[in-house]
């Protein structure tokens, strides 16, 4: 299957909809992706880290290192406002075309 | 890495995921913080396989597997960080450069002054252009490599005007004397180095290292140099306050940068009290310069006389006063913008402020949106010593004299000032070139940490996890 070409929203969508919630490190938001997608979205950390580094170069999210238990630093991730902005945008754009889907595959006509 | 905390740490097959990423990522800045966050991931991964039942060996392994082919990962996120050049400031700074060395050409009497800019700019542009090329974090990490001598030099300068004329010849003497007088140019960039240690401190910090602007500033006044004082002084604040505003200290915005502003203040008052009356009498020149207790203000006065009589466009006839004072024989006085306006039209001058709104409008849009909290100091640092120089060289070429700068950044005459100048250049352009690839670290916090948002406990035996969620 061609993987939704044209579709909006996509993976950085639901990566800046799980920072909208909280900052988060890579493991936390692929175990968070997959928990709360039951097992549908199960992302490989090869994908995630060049995704997220991607998204933090278009400043949509900026990143820190804490110092976490046993003298570890961990790098989290969290929205900012452009982020922020960004992700209304691609949830109106996929409501639209979730709706839009939806009609088709419910075979109501068109500008009803 | 950490080896000695993860419980993975000598899993051969971890290690081998690592430097086969590790080998497609070219920039060794980038290297070891982005493999550090992987390697984490694996370890996260491992602990939770371990905790589902497997052995650490075989938990490791499987948590290799899920982190995909180590050479696209490797490949994709050398290509997100790379240091990249900030072309359009490049070309700004070139243009200006270009513009300046132009004009001065017109302006300035003789080949010996136009030949000492010219010098000056080579060996700017040259120092320009290795900084740009070189690590600023590494600056920032050996700072006593640098700081110190500097620090050292900065005090040592307070006995220059005993040496002078008594120890030292006269052109070594007039090089203590007016040569150095540009070292002090880069105290705030010490003071930034300083504050970029602070990140995660408290207000008591911020309090104390607001109170350092103040001997700090004061260094330069020892010459006696106002000017200077005064940049730097301009410049620290500027620092300490953008990184209270960037929540680079503990306890709120409000209360930072009252504890950064406060103590500066209450010192201000302090000498205002002592000094009074003094200082009235200072500043009561600069709106009312015959007023001046130096009989310096004809200067001013002379200023705003020939800039009344000076149109937008074209040309004035000046006095002979004012030609001797502002375009003296074979020296620059440091009206070279006026001296242009003369010429030209008071556009000039009209173009040298806008020149300085732009540098401050970039600064607030564009450092504004550097990943490195240490870099947006140390590009704030540099370039509001820039706006602060060209602000009181401006004041003086429009006869309000706060203080006195003797050059315009890069366009004016003025050797030093150009020099040090295109070394500030060569920062900021380091700190876009590394923006990439630099990472500023773990703030140390001297507070409890927090309490976690989401706690996912994995049942044995592969029966799925618990997930314990703090909602906002």
């Amino acid at each position: 299957m061609s993987k939704e070409k044209g579709a909006p929203g996509g993976t950085g969508m639901l990566l800046l909809s799980l920072l909208a919630r909280r900052d988060m490190y890579g493991y936390e938001m692929i175990e968070a992706l997959r928990l709360r997608s039951n097992h549908v979205f199960d992302l490989k950390a090869g994908t995630l880290y060049p995704l997220l580094h991607a998204l933090e170069e278009q400043r949509w999210v900026a990143s820190y290192d804490e110092t976490a238990g046993g003298g570890r630093v961990r790098r989290y991730y969290h929205l900012t406002a452009d982020g922020r902005n960004a992700l209304r945008e691609k949830e109106a754009e996929w409501a639209a075309y979730a709706e839009a889907v939806g009609r088709v595959l419910g075979g109501e006509p068109c500008g009803t | 890495m950490c080896w000695e905390v993860n419980p993975v740490e000598r899993n051969g097959s971890v290690q081998a995921w690592l430097e086969t990423a590790g080998a497609q990522i070219r920039w060794r800045r980038a290297r070891r913080a982005l493999l550090r966050e992987l390697e984490d991931h694996i370890a996260d991964q491992a602990r939770d396989f371990e905790a589902l039942g497997d052995g650490a060996g075989a938990a490791a392994e499987r948590a290799v597997a899920e982190m995909g082919d180590p050479t696209e990962v490797g490949k994709e996120l050398d290509r997100l960080h790379r240091p990249r050049t900030n072309w359009s400031l490049l070309i700004a700074v070139l243009a200006v450069l270009g513009l300046g060395i132009a004009a001065m050409t017109l302006c300035l009497d003789g080949e010996y002054l136009l030949r000492r800019q010219l010098v000056a700019m080579g060996v700017g542009l040259a120092a320009m252009a290795a900084l740009w090329g070189a690590d600023y974090s590494f600056f920032l990490r050996r700072l006593w490599l640098w700081g110190a001598p500097l620090l050292a030099f900065c005090v040592l300068t307070l006995c220059f005007p005993l040496w002078r004329g008594a120890v030292t010849p006269g052109r070594l003497s007039a090089f203590l004397g007016r040569g150095t007088f540009y070292v002090y140019l880069f105290l705030p960039l010490l003071y930034t180095a300083l504050v970029c240690r602070l990140r995660g401190r408290g207000r008591l910090t911020a309090a104390l290292a607001s109170l350092l602007i103040v001997p700090l500033a004061l260094l330069p006044m020892s010459r006696p140099d106002f000017s200077t004082a005064l940049i730097c002084g301009a410049s620290m604040l500027a620092v300490l306050t953008a990184a209270a505003w960037a929540g680079w200290f503990q306890g709120g915005r409000t209360a930072c940068l009252a504890c950064a502003w406060g103590p500066v203040l209450g010192t201000a008052a302090a000498v205002l009290l002592r000094y009074g009356q003094y200082l009235v009498s200072r500043l009561t020149p600069i709106f009312r310069p015959e007023a001046d207790p130096l009989g310096k203000g004809w200067q001013a006065l002379l200023v705003r006389g020939a800039l009344e009589r000076m149109p937008l466009l074209g040309g004035t006839a000046l006095t002979q006063t004012e030609a001797q004072f502002f375009h003296p024989q074979g020296w620059s006085n440091g009206f070279d913008l006026l001296w242009l306006a003369a010429r030209w039209g008071t556009w000039v001058l009209l173009a040298a402020g806008m020149l300085l709104a732009v540098l401050a409008l970039w600064a607030a849009l564009r450092v504004r949106k550097l990943k490195s909290g240490t870099g947006k100091l140390l590009c704030w640092a540099c370039t509001s010593i820039l706006l602060v120089q060209g602000a009181g060289y401006l004041s003086t070429n429009l006869g309000w004299r706060l203080f006195g700068a003797e050059a315009f950044p890069l366009l004016t005459y003025g050797p030093g000032y150009l020099l040090a100048d295109l070394v500030l250049v060569g920062i900021v352009l380091s700190v876009f070139r590394m923006d990439a690839l630099v990472r500023d670290g773990a703030a140390e916090r001297r507070t409890k940490a927090a309490m976690p948002g989401e706690v996912i406990i994995p049942l044995p035996f592969d029966r799925g996890k618990i997930r314990i969620e703090r909602l906002k």
